[in-house]
Order: C-alpha cells, then structure tokens, then sequence
C-alpha cells in the first residue's frame, strides 16, 4: 500500500465530512444567529451543534448531534465510496444508479435508525435511478424521459455533493477523472455535470501529489476533454480567481465573491465549487483556511454586511475534499479528524477510514 | 375553413415575426445606440433597421434588409411550421430533428442565397443535438449523452422558446395536449427550459380556443402541470414560482415604463438567455397590458440591462422576447389585432429576404392540422 496514496484519500474523505459538518452548524442562518453561535459574524471555529438543532430529511438525521456529524453531502459521498467498494472498483453511471435504488428498497437495512428520513432523502434518486435505469414504471407516474430531462430543474450542486470522491478513482489523471464524473453525474444537467467533472479534475491532480493549491485549481480551468466551445464554470471562475488574485486578505476575498454570488440559487455550482475553488486557490491549499473561508459564503445586507450565510456544509465539504486531497489526513487539526471519524461512524454507521481503506484497496490495490 | 380559427394562427405567426423584427432592430442595443436610433431610452416605434445593420448567422441574414425581417427566431419557428406541413399535421422531437438535419445538409437548396449563413446557424449546435436525439455520434466526436446534457452552453436556455412558438397551435384549446408535445418536442432544453417551451405552448393553445382574457390565459400558463412538476418537494417548479413572483411585481407598477423598470432589475443578474427573462417578461407584459398587442410587444423589447444605480446600460435578448410576446398576443387577438402596415411589412419582408410566405404557412398549417374538422 503507497502510504502517501492512501492518506490523500482519506485526507479527502476526511477533509469532506470535516467541512460538511463545520458548515452544518451555521448553514443558511441569519447574521443574528451566527452571532449567537460564533459571537461573531465569521466563522473561524469548529462549532458543536447546539440543543435546538433538528433534524432534516438532507441535514442531520439526529437531533443535536456530536460535533462532526455530517449531512446528506457526508451520506451522499460515502453512498457513492461503498458503491465502488461493492464493485470491486468498477463504477459507471448505472451501478451508481443501482446503488441508489437499492439504498432507497433496502433503507430499514441500510439506515435502521432513519427509515422516515431516509425515505424522504432518498425518495427523489430513487425516482431519478429507476427513469435513468430505464424502468418504465415509475413511483410518480411521470414518462422516464421527462425524469431524465429535469434533474434538478436547473444546473445544481448534486455532482459536488455525491460525487466528491470521484477524482479518487484515477491518480493523477485528471482527464479521464474528469471524463468519468461528468459520467457518473446523471442526475445533473448543463454546466453542473461540468462542475462536478471539473471537481474530479482537480481531486485526481492532487492525488498524483506534486501540485500546489494553486496550481491544482488552475488545472480545472484547462480539463476540457470534450471540447466544449465555451464553458460557463470556467468564465464564472476565472472572474472568482482574478477576485482572490485582487484580495488583501480572506474576509475581503469572501466579501468580494459575495457580490457575485447573491443573486444566484444557493444551490448554484457557480457559488458551490467556485467560491470554495477561489478559496484554496487565494491561501495555496491551506485546508483550514480554505473550509472557513467557504464556511462564511454569504449574502450581504445593503451596508455590505452579513446578511445570512449560504449553503455552506457544501461550499465547505468541497473545500475539505480538496484540500484533503491536496495534503492529506494529517493536515487537519487532530481533534476534528478524530471528532469527524468518531460522529459519523456513532450517528449514521459510516466508517469514513474503512471506506478510505477498502477504497484504495479496490482502486489501487492491485497496482 | 374557420376564419376566426386561421386568424389565431397566422396571428400567431405574424405576431411573432413581427416581435422578432420590432427587437432585432435594437437587441443587445447599448443605451447610446438606443438613444441613437430610437431618440431615447424607450423604443416604443416600429424602426427601420439602420444602415449599418449587418449580417450575423442568428441574426438578420442581409445588410440593412426591409423593416419587419426577422432573425433566428423567425427562421426557426417557420422551419417548425414547414416540418408541420411537410409531415402533414404529424411532429414529433424525432421528425423535427430529421428536418434540422436535412436544412443544414441541404442549404445550397433551401437558402441559396444565404449559404454561408446558414451554415453557421445549423451547425452552431442544432445539427450536433439532432444527431445526438436521433443515435447518431455527433459531427463534434463528443458522444451523444454528453451533447444532449449540455443544451446551449450548458444553461436552461430559449431554444424551444424561439423554435417552438407555434407548438401550441396544435391543438386548439387544449393546453394540457399542447404542454405534453411541447415537451416532447424540445428535445434539445434541459431542465426548465422545457417548462418554459411547455408552458408558451399551453397559452397559445388556451387562446386559439377564443373566449379567455389575456390574464386567464397567463394563468392557464402557470396552472397547467400534466406532469406534476409543481408537486416535488424539494425542488420547486422554477418556471411557475418565478413568474408568479414577477406578477406579484407588476401589481405595484402604476404604467408600462414601471413595470420596465421593475422587472428588468428583477431579471437582469440573469443570463439573456434564461427562459425565466425570455418567457416570463412578456407573460406579466401581457398580464398587466391585458393583451394589448402593441404594448405587450413594446414593453418586452423595452427589457433592460441595468447598472448598481438602476440606470439603463442596454437592452437584453429583445427580439426573443419580443417575438414571444408577438407570438402570445397574435393567438389571443387575431392578426388583425396589429397596425396593417406593420403586418404587410413584415410578410414582405421575410418573403423577400428568405423566401419565407407566412401567410402560406399559415394557411397550410391550418389545413394539415384542422382541415379534416
């Protein structure tokens, strides 16, 4: 086993469930709540959940849970690591979608604490899965094609959040990462299916080591294997990047993509890998700067001030993959890593360094 | 053949002709050249296109042509139409992409004077989807799943929105029939976007109906759901709760320059090509007018870019907008709804400089579709 493989991957395991959880705490909330759990309006410590926090069919499936228990990005991510450990390694689109039919009829087995919750989160994939599977029977009665053609409605984060680890399938390589999440990404539409690729792009680079920060975010901006003329992901981040390249320090940096960002949906990849990518991109890859700085994405009141934070368990989960993958596990303070290990595997059974192992084992275990 | 009935139609076509030259004169117009061509900040006249107008594939095909000449949108939605005719009442997304295939392998024929041209704008995309939709691999070397995920530069975009004006006038005064081809036939639309082409569809077929208002018809456009979308939980049918939200803003608009203003900095953060814009803008133009031809048209290619302080920058995709609303107000009102000269220009011109007759169109499609009643 290459040690420096094997750590990268689960630095971006880690990395991942360390930002989901980070930004869980405060996601979506108003300026005076983040005061009230931050005592300030930016969020620079790795928070508890607080007694009133509840649960939610994509949110925590426990009501005030340990610190480091992840959301549906964490669940997502590890639906897809077990995925390509039954497989053996081999993961296309379908075996995805077979995974997540089975997650969706197997729930009292999979999630036996969770079986409401766990139909309401995945009540939506198991519709998408079956109408990609090509069922013609459908839960809700809707034609497969017009299933298949909606996805989210618009261009979403569900690659970003689902597909993390994807770039891990191939060391080094980012083209055929890239080619392969864009794949794996059926349930998205547009530049999200370019998003969740680019994201791979970027998570294979690190793996192959020898990239800085900066120089793995750049390599995003140049992956086009399939020639696309004109890229929106790319125009989009460039302009974030030429932001980070202007900004005099990480609250100005944030500050800045602020403004691009407030009139898109939260759920805009533009927002969810671009403002994270800037991020890693603006401090070289430092990974708790990175997840704090995509912890405090946000909208701005009119005096240019906090206003509420955005979907930031995401934009951070993103930049915990990345930059786990960048440095790897030791990179992250000790106390988060134990404390992100211990929740997810007490809350939802997730055994994020049995997933890390058996996933080296079935990807690069023969090389 | 009824009269009122083939009136709605080629209202329609001419309607959306006519939206699509009245805003080809000035899209995209920075507020200079507004100010230039139209004397100020408001484009409220049917302009002459100036003498510096020039060629581009999804624009006007000839310099400075005949006032009333159309652009992509025009040329799409007539190729709809021709498809129609030539599969004598029978569409299908399969049957359309077959035609795309054969304008864009035939252009020396269809369009000789415009070879070049037309070229470009088949080529730009459509042939590539059309392939893709019909199993073929793409002349790009990209396999089809990919060329069909993407639609234009990755976004929900207006393709159907400005191809498939004249679905709706498949079926008269069934719009939930209308939605579903509608649908279908966007085969190139991802994610709202056909929504959008659906929802346009359902309004026209309400309106060919005859007997509803201009506000009934918007709110058989929100209402008509066949296939549900509205009732998913998390994810919010995008196309009906935001032009809902526009609606909610046209009620405290006090004139049509207001409502200008208010919608646009609503919708101008939003790419020019989003059905939300393209779509939704002339629906509450509609709304508020309450079917008023003139207005309606006036006030969608009056869709502006504005800056931080609210001030006027430029115009938006006008003609797209402007031919929707054309293409609405035509079906609901009858072409004899529009100023004559307006209308004679605009059928000379685009017979002129493509060849197009949309009178013929007309009268053919009503034939193929309705003639057996």
């Amino acid at each position: 086993m290459s040690e420096e493989v094997y750590n990268r991957i689960l630095g971006c395991m880690v990395g991942n469930a360390i930002g989901d959880a980070f930004g869980a705490v405060v996601e979506f909330c108003f300026a005076d709540r983040v005061e009230k759990l931050a005592g300030k309006q930016w969020v620079d410590q790795f928070l508890p959940f607080p007694d009133d926090f509840g649960t939610h069919p994509v949110g925590v499936w426990q009501a005030a849970p340990p610190r480091g228990t992840g959301t549906d990005d964490t669940r997502n991510n590890h639906i897809f690591a077990e995925c390509v450990v039954r497989n053996g390694g081999k993961i296309n689109s379908q075996r995805l979608a077979m995974e997540y039919v089975e997650r969706y009829r197997d729930r009292a087995v999979f999630y036996p604490n969770y079986d409401e919750l766990a139909e309401q989160h995945m009540r939506h994939m198991y519709e998408r899965s079956c109408a990609y599977l090509g069922m013609r029977e459908l839960p809700s009665g809707r034609p497969a094609w017009v299933v298949s053609s909606q996805g989210n409605s618009f261009p979403t984060l569900w690659g970003l959040i689902s597909l993390a680890f994807a770039g891990l399938l191939y060391r080094g390589e980012p083209e055929k990462a890239y080619v392969k999440a864009f794949e794996l990404s059926f349930v998205d539409l547009g530049y999200a299916r370019d998003a969740t690729a680019m994201m791979a792009a970027m998570v294979s680079a690190a793996l192959g080591g020898d990239v800085s920060g900066k120089e793995m975010v750049k390599l995003a901006l140049e992956i086009d294997p399939f020639d696309f003329r004109r890229r929106i992901m790319v125009d989009e981040l460039r302009k974030f990047l030429q932001l980070a390249d202007e900004a005099d320090s990480d609250h100005a940096l944030v500050d800045a993509i602020a403004k691009e960002v407030t009139h898109r949906h939260a759920f805009d990849p533009i927002d969810v890998l671009g403002q994270p990518a800037a991020a890693v991109y603006y401090c070289d890859g430092d990974p708790v700067r990175s997840i704090v700085m995509a912890t405090n994405d946000r909208d701005l009141d009119e005096s240019g001030g906090l206003k509420q934070l955005r979907d930031v368990d995401c934009t951070a989960g993103v930049a915990g993959a990345l930059t786990g993958a960048l440095h790897g596990a030791q990179a992250f303070p000790e106390d988060w890593v134990a404390d992100v290990l211990k929740a997810n595997q007490e809350v939802y059974g997730i055994d994020i360094e049995g997933n890390a192992r058996r996933f080296y084992e079935a990807v690069y275990g023969a090389s | 053949m009824s009269e009122e009935l083939y009136s709605r139609i080629l209202g329609c076509m001419v309607g959306n002709a006519l939206g699509d030259a009245f805003g080809g004169v000035v899209e995209g117009a920075s507020a200079e050249m507004v100010a230039a061509i139209a004397g100020g900040d408001w484009v409220g006249e049917f302009l002459p296109y100036p003498d510096d107008a020039s060629p581009h594939p999804l624009g006007i095909w000839e310099s400075s042509p005949p006032r009333g000449t159309g652009t992509d949108d025009t040329r799409y939605n007539q190729i709809f139409a021709e498809c129609v005719i030539r599969n004598r009442g029978a569409i299908n997304s399969q049957l359309l992409a077959m035609e795309y295939i054969g304008r864009y392998r035939n252009c020396a024929a269809l369009y000789p004077k415009h070879v070049k041209l037309a070229e470009e704008q088949f080529l730009d995309r459509w042939y590539e989807w059309c392939c893709a939709h019909l199993g073929m691999d793409p002349p790009s070397g990209r396999p089809p799943w990919v060329a069909l995920s993407q639609g234009v530069y990755g976004l929900p975009g207006i393709q159907g929105l400005i191809s498939l004006a004249f679905a709706g006038l498949l079926y008269e005064n069934e719009p939930e029939k209308a939605y579903v081809t509608a649908f279908e036939l966007d085969f190139r639309g991802v994610g709202y976007s056909r929504d959008a082409t659906a929802m346009m569809a359902a309004m026209v077929s309400a309106a060919l109906g005859g007997t509803i208002s201009a506000k009934e018809m918007v709110r058989i456009g929100l209402e008509t759901d066949p296939f549900d979308l509205g009732k998913r939980k998390y994810d919010r049918r995008v196309m009906s709760s935001e032009v809902s939200d526009l609606l909610a803003v046209a009620e405290q608009a006090g004139d049509d320059r207001a409502l200008v203003e208010a919608l646009s900095r609503r919708l101008c953060h939003r790419h020019f090509y989003d059905p939300v814009d393209v779509l939704g803008f002339p629906m509450v133009a509609l709304h508020f007018s309450d079917g008023d031809p003139v207005r309606t048209i006036v006030m969608s290619v009056n869709d502006r870019a504005l800056d931080d302080n609210g001030r006027f920058i430029a115009l938006r995709d006008v003609d797209c907008t402007g031919s929707v609303a054309g293409a609405l107000v035509g079906a609901l009102k009858g072409v004899q709804a529009f100023p004559k000269d307006w209308v004679d220009d605009v059928i000379s011109a685009n017979r002129q400089v493509y060849g197009i007759d949309i009178e013929a169109n007309a009268r053919r499609f009503y034939e193929v579709v309705y003639g057996a009643k």
